[in-house]
């Protein structure tokens, strides 16, 4: 692989993998560079490499919280102080208040939200991710989006109900 | 199966998609060094050979340091017998006739004239039969020049 292509896929896939990995632990940027080395040492380049990326970091992510959890509390803490999107808001919709939506979310939910809205990744490739199924990755989509709609205080267009 | 219908339809998807992830606090170049440096792939074949090598020379004056020293091997040398000294044999006497012993005996045994053979003197150190016969030695007994 070039560096022109390893260039590439970090600025495809850094910003939503930062924001994956933001899901559980304090320690984003390192979990995420990791990765990529990870992927740069393969001897054997993965078929697809981003939903390969989003298992590595969710894999090292849970381990670091495993390993170090006082001082993942910590940084968990800085984390929340941490900006999570570029913009400020959008459509009156503030960045701050959907970071904190979100944030309250079962990270279940939260991660099959972030690696599915932000990453691209099929349900297919969510549940490969996860270690579930695509139903399974779609159900707790869905559940997570009503939980922010309702956070959010934006009413769902297709059940106004 | 369930491609991306939420985007579209959920305005709550909608909204939230369009934020984009802030990655300021991530060093690009930083990684973009890193994975520089992890893709190298490591050349083990000449720091193998050079530790096979120098394993062995190690082994090599192991083993001539290590190794005791054989007994000398002395040339086997075999003396052999010299020739016996031949003892001076005492020259007969002279023939009544003058000539010399040897002839006479030739002569008398030739002619048939035995009682004319000087008479015989016993040697008083005989030849060892083992001596080395030679012409000087035959010679000196029956002194003849």
């Amino acid at each position: 692989m070039s560096p022109r292509q390893i260039a590439n896929l970090i600025d495809a896939h850094a910003p939503a993998l930062l924001l994956f990995a933001r899901q559980f632990c304090g320690c984003p940027e390192d979990v995420v560079q990791e990765a990529f080395l990870k992927l740069v040492a393969q001897r054997e380049w993965p078929r697809e490499a981003a939903p390969w990326l989003y298992r590595v970091v969710r894999n090292a992510a849970l381990d670091a919280i495993k390993s170090q959890r006082r001082r993942e509390r910590r940084e968990q803490a800085a984390a929340h102080a941490a900006r999570w999107f570029v913009e400020p808001e959008i459509d009156g919709l503030d960045a701050e208040a959907a970071s904190a939506a979100l944030a309250g979310l079962p990270l279940e939910q939260r991660e099959v939200i972030v690696a599915h809205l932000w990453g691209g990744l099929t349900f297919e490739q969510v549940g490969a991710t996860i270690g579930g199924s695509a139903s399974t990755a779609y159900r707790r989509y869905q559940a997570g989006l009503a939980a922010l709609r309702e956070k959010l205080g934006i009413p769902c267009t297709n059940n106004p109900s | 199966v369930h491609e991306q219908p939420e985007l579209t339809s959920d305005p709550v998807a909608e909204k939230l998609g369009r934020f984009t992830p802030d990655a300021s606090c991530f060093d690009r170049d930083a990684l973009l060094f890193q994975a520089g440096r992890a893709s190298v792939r490591p050349r083990r074949l000449w720091p193998a050979l050079a530790g096979t090598l120098a394993l062995a020379q190690a082994a090599t004056l192991l083993f001539f340091l290590t190794r005791r020293p054989e007994p000398a091997q002395h040339p086997l040398v075999v003396v052999a017998p010299g020739p016996a000294a031949v003892d001076e044999v005492r020259p007969l006497p002279p023939s009544p006739s003058g000539e010399p012993a040897g002839l006479a005996y030739r002569r008398a045994a030739m002619t048939g004239e035995l009682d004319d053979l000087p008479p015989v003197q016993a040697l008083d150190r005989p030849v060892v039969a083992d001596s080395v016969l030679s012409v000087r030695s035959v010679s000196a007994v029956l002194s003849v020049d």
